[in-house]
């Protein structure tokens, strides 16, 4: 019934899936800008809808198996468009757009297309010049769907950078005090490590002598060790400060607390899932011998982040800037897992983006209304919350629960099969441990000072109204899904994994 | 019996998850029927427990059921399943079973009375009760489940749960009792918070421990562990890295225990767990949560035990076991000589308690009678379950009733609540290990086990534990019900506020209850001997049968004298009056006891205090240090572009000299080169 609904829907599309998937939403972001300052809210939320139901289709009717002797590497649905040629020496390359999916594209795609919709959802006290951010919000669906289907290195390194563009405005313009050189320092470290990455991608046209961007090819064509060390160096930098990983990650507590509830959501939700994906497509996909070579070193810093990001989360008094070192926190378990790269810690790596990038939503949206509703967000001004707003507590609560990892919520899952996949592997990765430890701590102790607290007589809070815990209510959905129901993902993307593990396929 | 055994299996803990998850609708429809619903769940689940235990009499069998497979990932799949047999159904019916006479008390207890007197109940009475069925439920989850995940996830729902009922008062606007928080409410928070923490340090050993063993054996499921376990191929083929960790494996998981059964050094939080309503209590000390620990360590005991014959060093696991156990009775059972709380009293036997179920399971593998050492810890699990859910519930109606939580306020009560005292003192009687209540039958197993397998140093503290047992318990006794009337009850009275028995809905749970710790006894014989088959069976290579009742050595004998040893004391200061101590209570002992043996102080200095400055010394050193370095870097370079641009001076005469200087400059180049 639902597949069929499903695969009805799909053979709607017309043209191919993905290329529609990818440009609908720039589609949108014309439509929206024209809508005026009234219509746009509603054409981003029936477009971000569209997307998610579209995504969810994609998802229910993909078949991620397939046989390890086909081309393409499991690429499915594949779609180019050349832009042009480039001629070199004789060799000439085209410069196109090369859209294809594998289940681990269809994955974060879903969780984009969430996440996007939750952010379009929680933008209802954006009142400044709508029709613009509405615009740009799309823009930046359309990045990151791109960034998740292309599978040629142009291409992706275009949406990879489209993403940047919309993000530095929606920081900059719409954000708090101070949001101008949030903005400003989120550009600059992203795009520095984009450079890199950059650089590593033409080394890799050239090094490699095959002068083409084609992900498959050079895949195929088994590089070698050196190129594939330099390369996974260069990844490193462009992944990582996305990501982010200690020492890259000074652009994000800032980013984060200045930005505008929507924009939080999303670079929390997504934005740094494209450092995960960017980890796993690029490293661990595209050049296997040469980015284990790293694995030690990477997984002792993602041990390192964890645990330190989680110190520091401790000794943060702003609720924003709390939840944000938690999600540098959580995205050190997806550096672990790519980094072991053992089945089971690349499937728990896979889960945390997913998991973390709706969980973390929750809790920056729970931010944004608190500071909404009383004014400020710093942890120890705001008492009592379990009394004068029971609603927002219970999302708030709830959210808290998931995000240390307790049974029934996604996280936990991700968190245990990362360590069951990294411990057997190097035995003191079980170190990671103290930071989840440390996060159940500061978490609680949050919980304690802002709502089980006894409410200041003189500062008065509101509830949060109803429509404002729907993009919270809905994320929680998956949340708790997957806590129960691990399979829908890891059905999804075990031929992936397999696949870069070099095992047989299920 | 009635309802067939793979069904009730999973239905004696969906039940009251269901239960819970149904509760706010309930609540929509009205408060009546919520109560109603919570307590019929209760009863729904005893039943279904009860029914189990039917089957097993009449069948007995263990089995495995799995319901399905939960996940594939990688070469490993993970099947969710229940699994049937002694242990787990005995937990499950003191879970269900207590579990639904607390419901059923709370129904009473959680009602208070208004400035008017009016009776008003609780407004959060929903919370209360969600989290109270989804505590039962989790708990059977954790002891039904077939393998290590699907009880850790257990394991946690209790601990979540625990949090959630120990800081259930959070909103109390009374003064604190401790000086550092504003209000009650907040104090009730950070006990909650407290229980959490310190159990989840435990739990992450645990889970690192499940890990470990599933990297050496390949299998979370009991069944598959067993199997592997006796098996010395498999022993053999294991290499020595992998039989090293097996015992490093064995510890880890204790660590889960320790935490979640309050054994030191992770004692701490359960006489703060105090903080919540005393059905919360109830229910924590007598069917749920410390009792997972204890539930874990005796799935695990066979196993390990099978192992001792293959793979070296698994021993120091069952000494560990023991020794903690042993030590933790000791130590609790000094500390708890000096507490004026009732309910800390009971707390801190409550660890003492425990402490003797696990040198009983720790015994297990260290002395040949492995058996009788085994079921005495299982015993004094049920019996403990018994007695302790009827003490907690009794002075449950004597503080609803007080008032206060204080001892010294009260006194004399027998004579207002003949019931409540009654049932109190068959309670302590249990607790204190007085023929023939069923803490008798249970202790003195335990100590037989001991003295015939030849620990003589764990029997020998075991048995001073016993004295100081009989001693605070008695004294608990004395203080509360008889003797003088406090200042406290005399001021009660003196404003129209009547000493009253508790209602019924309170008096039925406590008289079944001291039913049970008065005849126990009996389920020494007939629930034992109805398993014994099992025992050959499957998961324990126990003989069940082969325990020897009713040992009425000269031990029998030296336990029944020692009470008198403890009571009589207990008698002659607290009700007779006899004596002054108070030097003793203010001296260096008495100030080490009531300050815990300052271990409670030296981890609030070592990790709160030590985490908070490792975590601002991070903030303030090294993350402000990044900051400084990017800082320092944009202005470096902002100042080198300030400087370049004074070279572009838009002066056509600068302009063009410097293009003749670099014309001239490139000539030279050209030409001397």
């Amino acid at each position: 019934m639902f597949e069929e609904l499903a695969s009805m829907l799909m053979s709607m599309i017309p043209g191919n899936p993905l290329a529609f998937l990818t440009l609908f939403p720039l589609f949108g972001a014309v439509v929206a800008f024209l809508a005026g300052e009234r219509g746009s809210r509603a054409v981003a939320l029936l477009v971000t809808l569209i997307e998610l139901v579209l995504a969810l289709a994609l998802m229910a009717t993909f078949s991620p198996t397939f046989d390890p002797s086909e081309p393409n590497a499991g690429m499915r649905l594949l779609w180019n468009f050349v832009l042009g040629t480039m001629q070199i020496d004789s060799h000439t390359t085209p410069v196109q757009v090369y859209l294809g999916a594998d289940g681990l594209s269809v994955v974060m795609a879903l969780l984009s297309n969430i996440v996007v919709f939750a952010a379009a959802l929680s933008s209802n006290h954006i009142e400044r010049s709508r029709n613009l951010y509405y615009m740009l919000l799309l823009m930046l669906q359309t990045g990151l769907l791109g960034v998740f289907f292309s599978i040629d290195l142009l291409s992706f390194f275009i949406f990879w950078e489209l993403v940047l563009i919309p993000m530095f405005f929606i920081i900059g313009r719409w954000g708090e005090e101070g949001c101008q050189h949030a903005g400003i320092k989120f550009f600059i470290y992203t795009h520095f490590g984009s450079a890199i990455m950059l650089i590593g991608f033409f080394v890799l046209y050239f090094a490699s002598g095959l002068y083409t961007f084609d992900m498959l090819v050079l895949r195929a064509s088994g590089l070698p060790i050196d190129i594939q060390m330099w390369f996974s160096i260069a990844v490193f930098f462009g992944a990582g400060v996305k990501l982010p990983v200690w020492p890259l990650h000074n652009w994000l507590p800032w980013a984060h607390v200045k930005a505008p509830t929507p924009g939080s959501v999303i670079l929390a939700g997504i934005l740094l899932k494209m450092g995960g994906y960017g980890f796993l497509r690029l490293g661990v996909w595209m050049v296997p011998e040469g980015f284990s070579v790293f694995s030690v070193v990477f997984a002792v810093l993602a041990i390192f982040t964890c645990i330190y990001a989680a110190f520091v989360a401790m000794a943060q008094s702003d609720l924003k800037s709390m939840v944000a070192y938690t999600s540098i926190n959580h995205m050190a378990w997806v550096l672990l897992g790519v980094a072991v790269g053992s089945a089971l810690a690349l499937q728990g790596a896979i889960y945390m983006m997913f998991s973390h990038g709706v969980i973390i939503s929750v809790l920056f949206i729970v931010a944004g209304e608190v500071k909404h509703l009383a004014g400020t967000r710093q942890i120890p001004e705001v008492k009592g919350l379990g009394r004068t707003a029971p609603r927002l507590s219970t999302v708030f609560i709830l959210g808290a629960l998931a995000a240390f990892g307790l049974p029934g919520f996604s996280g936990f899952l991700a968190e245990f099969f990362t360590l069951l996949g990294s411990v057997p592997v190097y035995i003191w990765t079980a170190f990671i441990t103290l930071g989840v430890f440390l996060t159940v701590g500061y978490m609680l102790w949050t919980l304690n000072r802002m709502v089980f607290s006894d409410p200041d007589p003189e500062a008065e809070v509101h509830d949060a109204p109803l429509r404002d815990l729907i993009a919270p209510v809905l994320l929680l959905v998956p949340v708790i899904l997957l806590g129960l129901w691990p399979d829908l993902i890891l059905s999804m993307t075990a031929p992936f994994v397999t696949l870069v593990t070099g095992g047989a396929t299920p | 019996m009635i309802v067939p055994v793979e069904l009730a299996a999973w239905l004696v803990f969906v039940v009251p998850l269901v239960g819970a998850v149904l509760t706010p609708v309930f609540a929509r429809i009205g408060g009546t029927v919520r109560d109603a619903m919570a307590v019929l769940v209760g009863f729904a689940t005893a039943f279904l427990a009860l029914d189990l235990t039917a089957s097993m009499v009449l069948h007995p069998e263990a089995q495995d059921y799995v319901l399905l497979t939960w996940l594939v990932a990688g070469p490993y799949r993970l099947d969710f399943g229940v699994f049937v047999d002694p242990l787990s159904v005995l937990l499950a019916v003191i879970a269900g079973g207590i579990g639904s006479l607390i419901i059923l008390f709370s129904i009473g207890y959680m009602t208070g009375r208004d400035a008017e007197g009016n009776l008003v109940k609780d407004p959060s009475l929903t919370r209360y009760y969600f989290f109270m069925q989804l505590f039962v439920g989790g708990m059977i989850l954790l002891v039904m489940a077939d393998n290590l995940l699907m009880t850790f996830i257990g394991w946690e729902v209790v601990g979540m749960c625990s949090y959630a009922l120990i800081g259930f008062w959070h909103n109390v606007t009374a003064p604190s009792p401790v000086a550092d928080y504003r209000t009650e409410g907040e104090y009730n928070a950070v006990c909650g918070m407290k229980a959490f923490m310190v159990t989840r340090v435990g739990d992450i050993g645990l889970l690192a421990g499940i890990l470990i063993l599933f990297m050496i054996t390949g299998t979370f499921n009991y069944v598959e562990l067993q199997s592997l376990a006796g098996n010395a191929s498999w022993a053999a083929g294991l290499g020595v890295t992998l039989s090293q960790l097996l015992p490093v494996a064995a510890l880890l998981i204790f660590a889960g225990p320790i935490g979640k059964s309050a054994q030191f050094p992770l004692h701490v939080w359960l006489p703060e767990a105090m903080a919540g309503p005393t059905t919360v209590s109830a229910l924590i000390h007598a069917a749920a949560m410390v009792k997972a620990g204890v539930y874990l360590v005796a799935r695990l005991v066979p196993v390990f035990i099978d192992m001792t014959v293959n793979v070296v060093g698994v021993t120091v696991f069952f000494q560990t076991v023991a020794w903690i156990g042993a030590f933790t009775a000791f130590m609790a059972a000094t500390m708890a000589l000096v507490q004026d709380e009732i309910k800390k009293v009971l707390a801190y036997s409550t660890i003492s308690q425990l402490g003797y179920m696990f040198t009983a399971l720790g015994a297990a593998g260290l002395v040949a009678e492995s058996v009788t050492a085994y079921s005495a810890g299982t015993f004094h699990l049920l019996a403990h379950a018994i007695f302790k859910a009827l003490l907690f519930l009794a002075a449950g109606s004597v503080l609803h009733a007080v008032e206060s939580k204080s001892m010294r306020d009260m006194g004399g009560l027998w004579s207002n609540m003949k019931i409540t005292a009654a049932t109190f003192t068959i309670g302590a009687l249990a607790l204190a290990g007085v023929f023939p209540t069923i803490g008798f039958w249970s202790k003195e197993m335990i100590f037989d086990a001991l003295l015939e397998g030849g620990q003589f140093w764990l029997f020998v503290l075991a048995f001073v534990t016993a004295i100081l047992t009989a001693f605070y318990t008695f004294r608990m006794v004395f203080m509360t019900f008889f003797g003088k009337r406090s200042a406290h009850v005399e001021e009660l009275e003196a404003h129209g506020h009547h000493i009253h028995e508790a209602p019924w809905s309170m008096r039925i749970p406590l008289i079944v209850l001291a039913t049970l710790a008065l005849g126990g006894g009996l389920f020494e014989l007939v629930f034992f001997g109805a398993f014994s088959p099992i025992g050959e069976s499957l998961i324990h290579p126990f003989e069940w049968s082969s325990i020897h009742l009713f040992a009425m050595g000269p031990l029998t004998l030296l336990t029944v004298g020692i009470w008198v040893v403890g009571i009589t004391p207990a008698y002659l200061i607290y009700h007779r009056g006899k004596g002054d101590f108070s030097s003793l209570r203010d001296g260096p002992l008495g100030r080490f006891l009531k300050n815990r043996w300052y271990v409670n102080t030296l981890y609030n200095r070592v990790f709160v205090g030590g985490y908070l400055w490792l975590s601002r010394g991070l903030h303030r050193r090294v993350e402000s240090a990044l900051l400084a370095f990017s800082r320092t870097t944009q202005e470096g370079l902002d100042s080198v572009s300030r400087g370049w641009r004074r070279t572009m001076t838009g002066v056509l005469n600068t302009n063009v000299l410097a293009m003749m200087a670099g014309i001239a400059l490139f000539l030279l180049v050209i030409l001397f080169l």
